[in-house]
């Protein structure tokens, strides 16, 4: 898929950085380290660190075509699964669960990471 | 005959070292950050849960501060303190879980009462004939009996006697009807602190003037290849200096553990 916004010409880590949402990630990790500063129970954190991660997931979108002007779906819809990904790495969020272990996550943005700059922007 | 004394000696010889070592080495909890790495862990093992205040959280567990083994740790001054068995397992057996909870308070502490038992909320059977189970049993039971008659309970031969002594019918059988928490009675006898003396020189606090109660819980649960029910417990040990904990289970020697805790 061709990506008007990432020729095809542009490098492996300025496509990256295009499907990378770096801003919401940081925004993400500074509420995490919010959270985490307060002493709370479990439950209270991993709530509060789902809210804020969904809520920064539904504005994604806005924040990626009112400010930084990208258009084109694929980017933003891949940028917005390279969020959960990197929010789910960061933790708060599954460690509750069970079936979950810390080592998914990160097995799972090294792969994403590797394998995102060839699935939008590459003709 | 030289050399059985000699073996004799010999095998003694770690049970001597346990008995002095439990209370002169403190042991650290390992901090497993998942509920997932907690259950990866062998079927019984036992962990403190630091950020559990309210039991509205304890689906929600993310910390856990596992308990290897037997012995001496320090907790962090809290008024509840919540800690979690795992009891994933491929088979699926159900039994019960023996918790007794020995709170130690420095002085003569008398602003609670002296024994808290509990049954969980399953289907519990009487056990015998002639006996019933009061269906509000399962809730948080005070009665007006003092430590040393909980003890003395389980040494009595009738079930009828100890229900007596403890002014309610708390032994039961669970749903199968077998294991009968009364025929284990002698593990509710023995769940005295064996170092209770050498426990209370560490803690600071006079063998004359110190106070105690008791928590005990009776758990009904079932192994599972799938913990979707979790098998938690808790004690109050607020204004308390330490707590010996024992934990057993029919089921097997992987859920026998005994914990000393020094509050701080």
């Amino acid at each position: 898929m061709p990506d008007p916004q990432s020729p095809p010409g542009a490098s492996y880590s300025e496509r990256l950085q295009k499907l990378i949402p770096t801003e919401v990630i940081a925004a993400y990790l500074a509420i995490h380290n919010v959270i985490n500063s307060v002493d709370l129970d479990d439950g209270r954190k991993i709530f509060l660190h789902a809210l804020s991660a969904l809520i920064l997931l539904i504005l994604q979108p806005f924040y990626q075509y009112k400010i930084l002007q990208r258009t084109y779906p694929p980017l933003i819809i891949v940028s917005c699964i390279s969020f959960v990904i990197w929010a789910v790495s960061v933790g708060g969020i599954m460690e509750g669960f069970e079936f979950y272990l810390p080592i998914y996550s990160t097995i799972a943005i090294i792969l994403w990471t590797f394998v995102i700059p060839m699935l939008v922007g590459v003709e | 005959m030289k050399k059985f004394i000699l073996v004799l000696l010999l095998c003694s010889w770690p049970c001597l070292i346990w008995g002095q070592d439990i209370l002169s080495v403190e042991k650290s909890f390992k901090k497993l950050p998942a509920a997932g790495l907690f259950f990866n862990q062998p079927t019984g093992s036992i962990a403190f849960l630091p950020k559990v205040g309210d039991e509205r959280y304890l689906d929600w567990v993310a910390t856990y501060y596992l308990l290897p083994e037997s012995g001496f740790y320090t907790l962090h001054r809290k008024s509840n303190y919540f800690f979690r068995v795992n009891h994933k397992a491929k088979t699926q057996e159900v039994s019960y879980l023996g918790v007794l909870a020995y709170i130690i308070y420095g002085g003569n502490y008398s602003h609670r009462n002296p024994l808290h038992l509990t049954r969980n909320d399953s289907k519990w059977l009487p056990g015998e004939a002639n006996r019933s189970l009061d269906k509000k049993n399962y809730a948080y039971v005070i009665p007006k009996v003092q430590v040393a008659d909980f003890f003395q309970a389980h040494q009595t031969e009738s079930i009828k006697k100890c229900d007596e002594i403890l002014t309610f019918t708390w032994h039961a059988a669970v749903e199968t009807g077998s294991p009968y928490s009364w025929d284990y009675r002698s593990k509710w006898h023995n769940a005295k602190p064996p170092h209770l003396d050498n426990f209370l020189t560490l803690l600071n606090v006079s063998p004359t003037d110190y106070g105690a109660a008791i928590t005990a819980h009776l758990i009904q649960f079932s192994t599972t290849n799938n913990p979707s029910k979790m098998l938690d417990f808790y004690f109050n040990a607020d204004n308390a200096v330490g707590v010996y904990l024992h934990v057993f289970s029919p089921l097997g020697p992987e859920f026998d553990k005994e914990f000393y805790f020094r509050i701080k």
